[in-house]
């Protein structure tokens, strides 16, 4: 089995889930594992690396109300669920505010530091040269050590360097601040 | 000064796999499964939200308890995957996670409102862990580990299931205008299910091939089976419910533009 390319090995795996998403005559049945079933499948699919290009902004602001920040700076950072763009000010910022903050802040995160440790994480994700310009403890991945004040500890879960993958639990869906657009409006956009 | 902390590690103590003598690798498995035991912890709030949200829009009491169970089982499965952490020498103990509120999409029905969230949770989030978790099991040799991603995987499957049953029985007696506004949605939440996903499948990390024992996988690889499952398995599957899929996941970008931010 293990010797199985990627490619057959993805081609099971995606007969296993179109079942579930294709096969919704056996209504009722109960949850079970199958890995062999024969159910044709589509084609290979893109198997693209595109990653998501919205220019959606973030508007939370560090402002650090934990204990005793040292600097009131103020920084436009994404919080976290939202998506960041490549802002070399706001990244300066952020990175200026998180290595003046506490280490203690970071066992109590404010919206301020979450803010600027996802700015952080996310902007050095799309450019990993970034990380020449910051203290690398402070993106140390998910399990710091030691322990010490960590982005990645901080944000729970965002995998950013070495860390491998960890996405299996569904995410908050996506809420609507502003009215929905329909399909033709975008494509006449 | 300490924040709220999720603290699995007696329970993951307990259920501690025995795993293969790659110490070399066992940074890195605590920092992989560590990250799966808080998103898969924290997860449970979402099925939480959903079962609310079936009881408000009336659907009976069963299909809310089902729910809930859901969330019982990615509580568990927390507790599984810190019981890795705890076997590769790590403690599975961790800042309480912080994630967005749930939404319940008070600007429509509450049938609306909880096919949005069904549409996002099953047929698109637990979809793509069913088909990640698969390949992670086909490359891993039998074992405890092995075993206890069968659980895993086994769950999951029930969460994607319950989803497109559901899906695929109430979409046909909605309104022609309620499809079409689903399918409006359903490209923001494609966009939303794209960022995150990617963001938890770094690109640049790639194990040594003995990771397959210790559940450690390639990013680059996962994302072309995330990409795969989309094309092949969702766009395909949520069209013939008689939603506008292809054209959504084509205009996901767009969708995520006029959205702007979450708050």
């Amino acid at each position: 089995m293990r010797h199985q390319s990627n490619t057959e090995i993805h081609r099971a795996a995606l007969r296993a889930t179109a079942k579930i998403a294709l096969s919704l005559t056996v209504v009722g049945c109960a949850a079970h594992v199958e890995v062999s079933g024969a159910s044709e499948q589509r084609g290979e699919g893109g198997g693209r690396d595109v990653r998501a290009t919205s220019s959606a902004t973030g508007s939370a602001t560090s402002s650090a109300t934990g204990s005793a920040p040292t600097e009131s700076l103020v920084c436009d950072a994404a919080a976290p669920g939202e998506e960041v763009t490549a802002d070399a000010v706001a990244f300066d910022c952020c990175v200026n505010q998180l290595q003046a903050e506490p280490a203690a802040n970071f066992d109590a995160p404010s919206a301020g530091l979450l803010a600027c440790c996802n700015e952080v994480i996310q902007q050095i994700d799309a450019n990993p040269a970034l990380l020449a310009d910051i203290t690398a403890s402070l993106v140390a991945p998910v399990w710091p050590e030691p322990n010490g004040p960590s982005c990645c500890n901080v944000l729970g879960n965002p995998c950013s360097a070495p860390c491998g993958c960890t996405v299996w639990g569904p995410p908050v869906p996506r809420a609507l601040a502003r009215r929905l657009h329909t399909l033709a409006e975008l494509e006449a956009a | 000064m300490m924040g709220a902390m999720l603290d699995l590690r007696a329970e993951a103590r307990a259920a501690r796999p025995d795993l293969p003598a790659l110490e070399h690798l066992y940074r890195d498995v605590r920092e992989t499964w560590y990250g799966r035991m808080v998103n898969e912890y924290a997860s449970a709030a979402v099925f939480v939200g959903l079962a609310e949200q079936l009881r408000g829009a009336g659907l009976g009491e069963e299909l809310a308890l089902e729910c809930e169970s859901f969330a019982e089982e990615e509580r568990h499965h927390g507790i599984l995957c810190g019981a890795v952490v705890e076997a590769a020498g790590g403690e599975a103990l961790a800042p309480q996670p912080v994630r967005e509120p749930f939404p319940y999409h008070h600007e429509v029905e509450p049938l609306e409102a909880l096919l949005r969230n069904l549409i996002s949770v099953s047929c698109l989030s637990e979809t793509a862990a069913v088909a990640l978790i698969g390949a992670e099991r086909l490359r891993m040799p039998e074992g405890s580990l092995r075993q206890l991603l069968t659980r895993i995987y086994g769950d999951e499957v029930g969460h994607a299931r319950f989803g497109w049953q559901l899906v695929s029985r109430l979409l046909p007696t909605v309104a022609p205008a309620m499809r079409e506004r689903l399918s409006d949605y359903l490209a923001l939440a494609f966009a939303h299910f794209e960022t995150y996903e990617l963001a938890h499948l770094p690109e640049r990390y790639t194990p040594p091939a003995e990771g397959d024992a210790l559940g450690l996988c390639s990013g680059s690889v996962a994302r072309e089976l995330l990409y795969q499952t989309v094309e092949t398995v969702m766009v395909p599957g949520l069209a013939r419910l008689g939603l506008d899929a292809e054209r959504a996941w084509k205009l996901r970008h767009q969708a995520a533009r006029a959205a702007g931010p979450i708050r």
